[in-house]
């Protein structure tokens, strides 16, 4: 199969499942409070809906109100197409370095900060220095966790990552000390995405907003933009998170289309797995209070940091 | 083109820099636009011969060879001046000196509107004859070939910039200029004492003789060297601890002068430290390397930590200029520790990713520094609290901010973060195969690089966030407008050229000698090294790409004209600008997370009403950030040299026989410890 | 274990809302009967598309607050007709206004609606909201929300129960041409 079809069937598996990641934490999470809980699919009647209201701009804002949605969205999208998700070998597969996957991460990040402080609001300028500070203390945690990877698998491209394991069998298998960078993989995606401990999407009260406080001032199809990108944010995270914790297959230039059809229904029960357990976990657990957040970033940048000290000690022996 | 060409035109740059210094006295009002004028010419000129050098393969110009070719007997022709000094570019001095001619070409262009506006404050005469010279002292230093050229060179940069900071007249600004003054002298008796050390005393011997002698030198005598060495640069380049002058030097400097000295001046410590290291000497001692590498990591943690905390705007330039230093001079060490580790693929990227990060540091801190300096004129204050809502009123500059901004941070696709991919790929790769202690090294120094880079995202998302963004904090910047293009060009060139310079940095790279890094059987698009390949130009158009087609979607998919302007949402009680965040909250959870080395102190003050009412009148915050490093390492020096100088003051006791015994007695000295 | 017994429980055990003749007699058939019919509305009226809720307190007694909250619980679930509430009137394609309109609130009021994106209905939640209740013609008082901002529907009651507002919503929905 040709590498440029692979990225297209990833790209459009990936942007139509993006708005069932966030529907099925809530549903799972409603049935865990006793709810019976919306359907799983209404993020996609949500986004529709804001698609075609009216779009109020705050009048304090200046071109970066405007830029936000798009760099936000853009910054998705371009992990979306490059990471292996659905497929591997992509015809992007070359562009999944870790540095820049870390990288357009924080840039997506620091548009969103941007877009927060834009309005002028007080909660915009909350959010955004919490969600400033979380994006920059995760980012050494990223960069080991990421060559932690690298070094047991040979390959500096997330993709290469992946693709590795996926021919070997499991990659956890082959290299258990990869636990642990696994892990702090995990905390970075709950950091990353909003979640418990560091932030509660569900909430309504300002004053312990993160992300929801930077979005307070869009509508209509920005805020569209914005909701959407964060379910395919999510979405990227769990399937990646995914990827490398249960080895399914995943489409290669080699697939048949059986093995095609069967990959991408193991994206959907990957992504069922991954939602269910973090409502499971959402759940169980408390959002911490922000200035203890830092107890969390440490933890998992001394997870990753132990995680490459192993894979480094692996070596040795 | 032809070697005498070249040295023609490196001779009209050098020449050109001289004029527009004496230019700049004529009397007359065009004076200023004159000397600024040719001070660009020649700088252009400078530019292109730097650049041919920089590109050409194993260029080598030597100025009185060129200019007057040996005779065909092969006897050369003896330089008439300067003692026969051969001055000369070869294709390392060349990068730095097309570096500091690009920048000094836009300084220039940005000198005339803004010492124009600041006549009241700024002599313009000085200034210009003063720049002029600070210039010429760095084409001196990248032209000398020698330890007395050198030095007389970095002696004139050093006395020019002391003027330079001078020149506001605040009493802050002299505070500023005597603590430059100080290190800056300290710095070049190390770096003096260190070349002699390793000349053995020579005064006028070439580098290249130099490098001849050093094998032989004992062990004792070049570590002495290299301590003293490192000191000078190290001062110079304002790593963490000999960084308390830098701060003060660059806020209360001219802003040409600031960007001057951040964007060209600053880069020839890297120069100088590099020409000794590689050039000059066989191999360095692995505890020197270490330190080297440990110094540009603190530096770079600890310049990051400061500049996120900064509230005025030149200062947090200034630390993220620390930032930025400690970060190549990391890449430094860790390039010269992987060649003693024998990691040789990691030595070469590590190296070139410090010279790349060299040139895109001129660019993107040069051009902050303008930008800040229309910043400053607009809103009347230095403090980033009083800024604001700049992006609405100045969108083009705004715009070539945030680049800078973003590519300050470490962001694709601008230049640093090339530089920082190659050193992290590099090291990601040389885990594999690296010696155990290369190994625990490379790790701390990931970590290291990684944190530097989140939080240099947050200050500089922070500068850019509050200075231009959400509702003006003051009247002035409510009531700003578009700065004049001349004023504005600069910043945008500069911004521009970060932007080009990432995206062919490949090509940069490979033409300047990386062929490992920058290979060129991949067309020169692909930066290859360690395992891992990046592609920029790639990189971009798939951004581009991805931006594009979101737009066309937006509008395919709803309708653009259904919108409307209102108010941000207040939650029912009006906004006021005093409500938004400002830049001392937006930063306190990194001031509280790092509060056991930050010690910053906050004390709110309450008035109340009446003594026994409750109710508040005013209240006021001061936040506090001591400088560790001042109160622990700089005033205990400074008391104790006060404390000596006064036992010194003693011997002045204004009788001329005792200081005639005084001299017999060291006289006497002298003689016993010489026989 | 206690946490995987409660865990259990809740996730595969009765629904609170689900099964209602096992704990409730016939009561709630009409608010679930009202409930899917806001659902069908809806599903019609927005081409089958979701419903955000944006509360007002323009000065109540928080009696209403207290039916709205209850519109959230396990019991009502509201959110499984595809409505829900959130933080901010821009994301809001209804406000719940609710209390007789106090000086001190109708600026707010009125930011709220300017602020919320069009088409956006207001429903009027409580006797207070729809006339002023007893704190009609007070000095305090602007007087009902129409007197503020344009309403779609009144839902009378002091307060309302949970299936009134809903069968109000419905009612919004219904004459609403947008």
């Amino acid at each position: 199969m040709n590498p440029i079809v692979l990225t297209i069937i990833q790209i459009v598996v990936v942007l139509l499942i993006a708005p069932l990641s966030v529907g099925l934490t809530r549903f799972f999470k409603a049935r865990f409070q006793g709810r019976h809980g919306a359907v799983p699919w209404l993020p996609y009647l949500t986004y529709a809906t804001m698609l075609k209201k009216e779009n109020v701009i705050s009048s304090s804002g200046s071109w970066m109100l405007r830029a936000t949605p798009y760099a936000v969205l853009g910054s998705a999208l371009f992990l979306a197409l490059v990471l292996p998700l659905v497929a591997t070998g992509g015809v992007l597969a070359a562009s999944s370095n870790f540095i820049v996957v870390a990288a357009v991460l924080a840039l997506g990040s620091a548009f969103l900060v941007m877009g927060g402080l834009d309005t002028g609001s007080a909660f915009g300028g909350m959010g955004s220095s919490r969600e400033m500070t979380i994006v920059s203390l995760l980012e050494p945690t990223i960069i080991l966790t990421f060559a932690a990877f690298a070094l047991a698998t040979g390959s500096s491209a997330v993709d290469g990552m992946i693709a590795g394991s996926q021919m070997a069998g499991e990659l956890l298998i082959t290299a258990p000390y990869l636990s642990l960078s696994l892990l702090a993989l995990m905390l970075v995606a709950l950091a990353e995405n909003a979640r418990y401990p560091v932030d509660d999407e569900a909430t309504h009260l300002e004053l312990t907003m993160v992300r929801e406080a930077m979005i307070l001032d869009y509508s209509g199809p920005y805020l569209a933009m914005m909701e959407y990108a964060a379910a395919l944010k999510f979405t990227v995270f769990a399937l990646l998170v995914a990827n490398f914790a249960m080895p399914t297959p995943l489409i290669m230039t080699s697939s048949t289309l059986l093995e095609v059809l069967l990959a991408i229904g193991a994206t959907f029960v990957k992504l069922g797995v991954v939602m269910f357990a973090v409502a499971l976990l959402e759940s169980t657990i408390a959002k911490m209070r922000f200035y203890r957040v830092q107890e969390f970033l440490t933890g998992a940048f001394f997870m990753a940091l132990t995680g490459l000290a192993l894979a480094l000690l692996s070596q040795l022996l | 083109m032809s070697m005498s060409t070249l040295a023609i035109a490196l001779v009209i740059s050098v020449v050109g820099t001289l004029v527009a210094g004496l230019v700049a006295f004529w009397p007359d009002p065009r004076a200023h636009r004159a000397s600024n004028i040719l001070l660009a010419v020649s700088a252009a000129c400078g530019a292109i011969v730097g650049i041919l050098i920089a590109t050409g393969d194993g260029l080598l110009l030597v100025l009185p060879e060129a200019l007057y070719p040996a005779a065909a007997d092969g006897s050369a022709h003896v330089w008439p001046l300067f003692y026969g000094m051969v001055f000369g570019l070869d294709r390392f001095s060349a990068i730095f000196y097309s570096l500091m001619s690009v920048v000094t070409l836009l300084v220039a262009i940005y000198a005339i509107p803004y010492y124009e506006d600041h006549a009241e404050t700024y002599s313009k005469p000085g200034a210009n004859a003063l720049t002029a010279l600070f210039v010429l002292g760095m084409q001196g230093v990248l032209l000398s070939t020698n330890i007395f050229g050198f030095m007389t060179f970095w002696e004139i940069i050093s006395v020019t910039s002391f003027f330079l900071i001078m020149a506001g007249g605040s009493i802050a600004s002299r505070k500023a200029g005597f603590l430059f003054l100080i290190v800056t002298h300290l710095g070049a008796g190390a770096i003096m004492s260190g070349l002699f050390l390793l000349s053995g005393g020579a005064l006028l011997s070439d580098f290249s003789v130099i490098a001849l002698i050093t094998p032989e030198l004992p062990q004792a005598t070049l570590y002495a060297a290299l301590v003293l060495l490192l000191f000078g640069f190290g001062s110079k380049a304002g790593l963490v601890p000999f960084h308390v002058w830098l701060p003060e030097a660059y806020s209360e400097a001219p802003v040409p002068v600031s960007a001057l000295m951040s964007g060209a001046g600053v880069n020839l410590t890297v120069y100088g430290f590099l020409r000794v290291l590689l050039f000059m000497l066989p191999g360095v001692p692995m505890w020197f390397v270490l330190t080297v590498v440990i110094l540009g990591v603190i530096s770079a943690m600890v310049g990051v930590l400061y500049a996120v905390l900064e509230r005025d705007v030149k200062r947090l330039l200034a630390y993220a200029s620390i930032e930025t230093m400690g970060l190549i001079f990391a890449m430094i060490g860790v390039g010269l520790l992987a060649g003693q580790e024998g990691s040789t693929d990691l030595t070469q990227a590590a190296l070139y990713a410090a010279l790349f990060m060299v040139a895109a540091h001129a660019l993107f801190m040069s051009g902050l520094f303008l930008a800040s300096g229309i910043m400053i004129a607009t809103v009347h204050s230095r403090r980033l609290e009083a800024m604001g809502g700049l992006a609405k009123r100045l969108p083009l500059f705004s715009g070539a901010v945030c680049v800078l901004a973003l590519s300050a941070a470490l962001m694709p696709p601008f230049a640093p973060f090339m530089a920082e991919w190659s050193f992290l790929q590099a090291v990601v790769g040389a885990l594999t195969e690296a010696t155990p202690m290369l190994k625990v090294a490379l790790a701390v120094i990931m970590a290291a690089v990684g944190f530097v880079a989140g939080l240099a995202l947050f200050a500089m998302v922070k500068l850019y966030a509050i200075g231009f963004l959400a509702n003006p904090r003051s009247d002035e910047a409510a009531a700003a407008i578009e700065p004049k293009p001349i004023f504005m060009l600069p910043v945008v060139v500069l911004a521009a050229l970060g932007l080009l310079l990432g995206l062919f940095s490949p090509l940069v790279l490979n033409r300047i000698g990386a062929v490992d890094l920058a290979p060129a059987d991949l067309d020169m698009q692909v930066l290859a090294t360690g395992g891992g390949e990046l592609a920029p130009l790639t990189l971009f158009l798939v951004m581009a790409g991805i931006l594009l087609a979101l737009f066309l979607l937006r509008r395919l998919l709803s309708d653009v004209t259904f919108e409307r302007n209102y108010q941000t949402w207040d939650c029912g009680q009006p906004t006021t600008p005093r409500m938004e965040y400002t830049a001392t909250a937006f930063s306190a959870p990194i001031r509280y997370f790092f509060r056991f080395f930050l010690r910053a102190q906050k004390v709110v003050t309450s008035t109340p009403l009446t003594p026994n009412n409750p109710w508040v009148a005013s209240r006021t915050m001061s936040l506090l950030v001591s400088q560790v490093w001042y109160d622990r390492l700089y005033a205990p020096i400074g008391s104790g040299l006060t404390r000596l100088s006064g036992l010194v003051g003693r011997l002045q006791n204004g009788s001329v026989q005792f200081y005639i015994s005084l001299i017999l007695l060291a006289l006497l000295v002298t003689l016993i410890v010489a026989l | 274990m206690t946490l995987l017994r409660l865990l259990n429980l809740l996730f595969f055990g009765p629904k609170v809302t689900a099964p209602q003749q096992n704990f409730m007699e016939v009561k709630d058939v009409a608010f679930e009967a009202v409930g899917q019919e806001v659902k069908t509305v809806i599903q019609k009226l927005y081409g089958g598309r979701s419903l955000r809720i944006r509360a007002v307190d323009a000065g109540s007694s928080n009696a209403e607050e207290i039916e709205l909250t209850a519109l959230n619980n396990a019991y009502y679930d509201i959110e499984r007709f595809g409505l829900s509430f959130i933080a901010s009137p821009r994301h809001a394609d209804i406000l719940f206004v609710t209390g007789p309109v106090t000086r001190n609130l109708e600026r707010a009021l009125k930011t709220t609606y300017e602020a919320a994106p069009q088409p956006c209905l207001v429903v009027a939640i409580g006797d207070g909201a729809c006339t002023g209740g007893i704190w009609k013609d007070s000095y305090a008082v602007v007087g009902p929300v129409e007197a503020v901002i344009p309403v779609h529907v009144r839902i009378p009651g002091d307060p309302p129960s949970p299936t009134t507002i809903l069968r109000g919503v419905l009612h919004a929905l219904q004459s609403a041409r947008i």
